[in-house]
């Protein structure tokens, strides 16, 4: 090594690289004789007492480390740039491997291929929160008011991680298959086990709103890229070479048997449909028709263009949807509005909005919750917070005029 | 305010940047900063404009992203001429913000004004601002490396100089804990998990090790090429994350991130 790199890698390193490639062994070893990691393989309240023992330890080992010099050695600047070194390396392969649990190649005699369950990940995650953990506890010990957003940010990031690697054995996540006016009391996990809830939940009404139709122009079954927002009569557009008119616009129609035209229809599985104009730019070619993005009751319509081209309109885009749930549970009935991004919360559980009849679209009668149950979740959101008001500060007072006023 | 309009802002902002650089390099301080500032409000203008038309934020796809990405650097470009004096900082800044603002010129990716139930979260605009204006820092400290690298200077970059490129690796990387957290939280209240090793996720911890690598190596590191390489190779990363997992096999219909 010249001294160039011996500048970069000086002796210290080597050692703590040569601790990084013994747990990269140690995983390794792991990975083949126990297989992959169980995130359940620990729930409360064993988590609990782990979780506390790992701190203790942890400041114990600061505590000592004048009479016990190695500790200093755990989380010195080497230790910490060769555990974020060797998460960085793991990442990588993260990214650039696939993650589908195929047990081919080195990367999946590895574990690489659902490395989030992968021994030597979790082993280098566990490293990584050791040496930060330690430095933290320091941090805290020797206190300097100057530093305190980077103590925080430290206390935050580690606090994530533990709560994060603890806490995994805890996370319970469920689907619902919620039918409108059903009670349901169990829900499914990913892995395909039934389990059955605290609580009860029964669908009152799903709303499902829609964004304005769109039409776009079809060449060789290729949609366009450029398309004409239909929000109510007679608008006027141009769409490709052709200017497009809607003669009638209908947000619930639909069409019965051996008729041509669509007619206003309030009913269930109704249809966007507009009566539409197309006239060419440039020739004097038009054609007029209805096209219709259909439902599960009914077809959709194109509206064939002269030049061999089709007028289409997709199916309408979600802008929103809703469920409206009563849960009956130890506490009595309580109601809730769930939506994407505003989950229900019960106790220690949030229900979420997922998803719904796809199909049925707007007509819907079905919505698919999911019911998540994390004990940790206040500790980490905390931590979280925490991360964002550290990070807020280190941007106003991150900017140094020289590196010794940083030092 | 309509897409077809977006030439004219574009030429303008464009003009002014030029003209800013140029002044710059004649050391007229104040003509600089003023057409600088100039381009960089009327590209904002333009974004502001393209927010109300959209009645959505212009955050969701990659062209939206790459405005606002362009719009970042010119305000980093004048900000860092303001505060360290460089003469060429506002040249290499309106470069960079030209070649993002062609490119969303060639290929616009802003068509709709449909926002999919998951991107109404109170987190979307700072997540996504959050990001670009790390990603925009990052660009500028990775050119300030560059340039540093490989300029004719037989005493290297001096104190002053590689105290700017930490700097701005310092404040960036406080933008991407930041942009990162807030994406956590998001995705907590949107499916219950602050962290799915998504793709996108996974190299954006990637950036964020590697830029935090840069940080604790500082202080102790001397070897100014290897710095200067960790910073290539950091935006490299960062480079991964924002736009190339789209190319990448291994993520291919994987992520649920839209940009």
């Amino acid at each position: 090594m010249d001294d160039g790199m011996m500048m970069v890698f000086p002796k210290r390193y080597q050692q703590v690289m040569a601790r990084c490639a013994w747990l990269f062994l140690a995983g390794t070893v792991l990975q083949r004789g126990a297989g992959e990691v169980d995130p359940a393989f620990v729930s409360y309240p064993w988590n609990l007492c782990l979780a506390v023992g790992y701190v203790f330890l942890l400041m114990l080992l600061v505590f000592k480390e004048k009479r016990w010099r190695w500790v200093q050695h755990l989380y010195d600047r080497p230790s910490f740039m060769a555990s974020v070194a060797s998460l960085l390396i793991l990442c990588l392969c993260f990214g650039l491997v696939r993650q589908d649990g195929s047990e081919e190649g080195l990367a999946g005699w590895l574990g690489f291929t659902r490395m989030s369950s992968s021994w030597i990940f979790v082993l280098f995650l566990i490293h990584f929160m050791t040496v930060l953990g330690l430095q933290t506890v320091s941090d805290i010990r020797r206190w300097r008011h100057r530093k305190w957003p980077v103590t925080v940010m430290h206390l935050a990031f580690f606090i994530v991680l533990l709560s994060a690697l603890a806490g995994s054995g805890d996370k319970l996540r469920v689907s619902v298959n919620a039918l409108s006016g059903s009670p349901v009391s169990h829900g499914i996990t990913p892995s395909g086990r039934v389990v059955e809830l605290p609580f009860a939940l029964v669908l009152k009404h799903f709303t499902l709103e829609e964004y304005p139709p769109k039409i776009h122009r079809m060449v060789d079954g290729t949609l366009s890229s450029d398309f004409v927002v239909l929000d109510g009569d007679e608008h006027l557009d141009g769409l490709d070479n052709w200017q497009i008119e809607c003669l009638e616009y209908l947000d619930m129609a639909g069409i019965l048997p051996g008729e041509e035209d669509y007619r206003p229809m309030n009913h269930v599985g109704a249809a966007t449909s507009a009566r539409i104009r197309a006239r060419h730019i440039g020739k004097d070619t038009w054609t007029e028709g209805w096209v219709s993005c259909g439902s599960y009751l009914f077809d959709g319509c194109t509206l064939p263009l002269p030049d061999g081209s089709e007028l289409v309109m997709p199916r309408r885009e979600v802008k929103s949807y809703l469920s409206q749930i009563e849960v009956l549970g130890e506490d009595g009935v309580a109601c809730y509005d769930v939506r994407v991004n505003h989950p229900a919360g019960i106790g220690t559980w949030k229900i979420y909005q997922s998803g719904y009849d796809s199909a049925r679209g707007r007509w819907s009668t079905t919505s698919l919750l999911e019911c998540v149950r994390d004990g940790w979740y206040t500790g980490v959101h905390i931590a979280l917070w925490m991360i964002l008001a550290a990070g807020v500060v280190l941007l106003f007072s991150g900017w140094k005029k020289n590196r010794e006023e940083e030092e | 305010m309509s897409w077809d309009t977006f030439l004219y802002y574009a030429l303008a902002a464009g003009i002014c940047w030029c003209l800013g650089a140029l002044a710059a390099f004649r050391k007229k301080r104040t003509v600089a900063v003023v057409l600088s500032g100039c381009g960089s409000a009327v590209f904002f203008l333009f974004i502001i404009g393209m927010w109300i038309s959209l009645e959505r934020p212009p955050l969701r796809t990659m062209g939206e992203t790459r405005l606002w990405y362009s719009f970042f650097l010119s305000i980093i470009g004048l900000f860092l001429y303001v505060r360290c004096k460089y003469n060429w900082v506002l040249g290499f800044s309106a470069v960079m913000s030209l070649v993002f603002l062609l490119v969303n010129l060639l290929k616009p990716e802003i068509h709709s004004q449909t926002l999919m139930p998951a991107l109404q979260s109170v987190w979307f605009v700072p997540h996504v601002i959050v990001y670009m204006f790390s990603y925009a820092l990052m660009g500028a400290v990775t050119l300030f490396a560059v340039f540093l690298w490989f300029r004719k200077h037989p005493a290297g970059a001096s104190a002053k100089e590689m105290t700017v490129c930490d700097n701005l690796v310092r404040v960036g990387w406080a933008f991407l804990s930041l942009g990162m957290t807030m994406g956590a939280l998001w995705a907590k209240e949107a499916w219950g998990d602050y962290w799915s090793w998504d793709p996108k996720e996974t190299w954006a911890l990637a950036t964020w090790l590697a830029y935090l690598m840069y940080l604790h190596l500082r202080p102790s590191c001397k070897n100014q090429h290897f710095l200067f390489a960790w910073l290539i190779f950091s935006f490299i990363l960062l480079q991964m994350c924002w736009w190339g997992i789209n190319y990448l096999p291994s993520a291919q219909g994987t992520s649920i991130h839209v940009y």
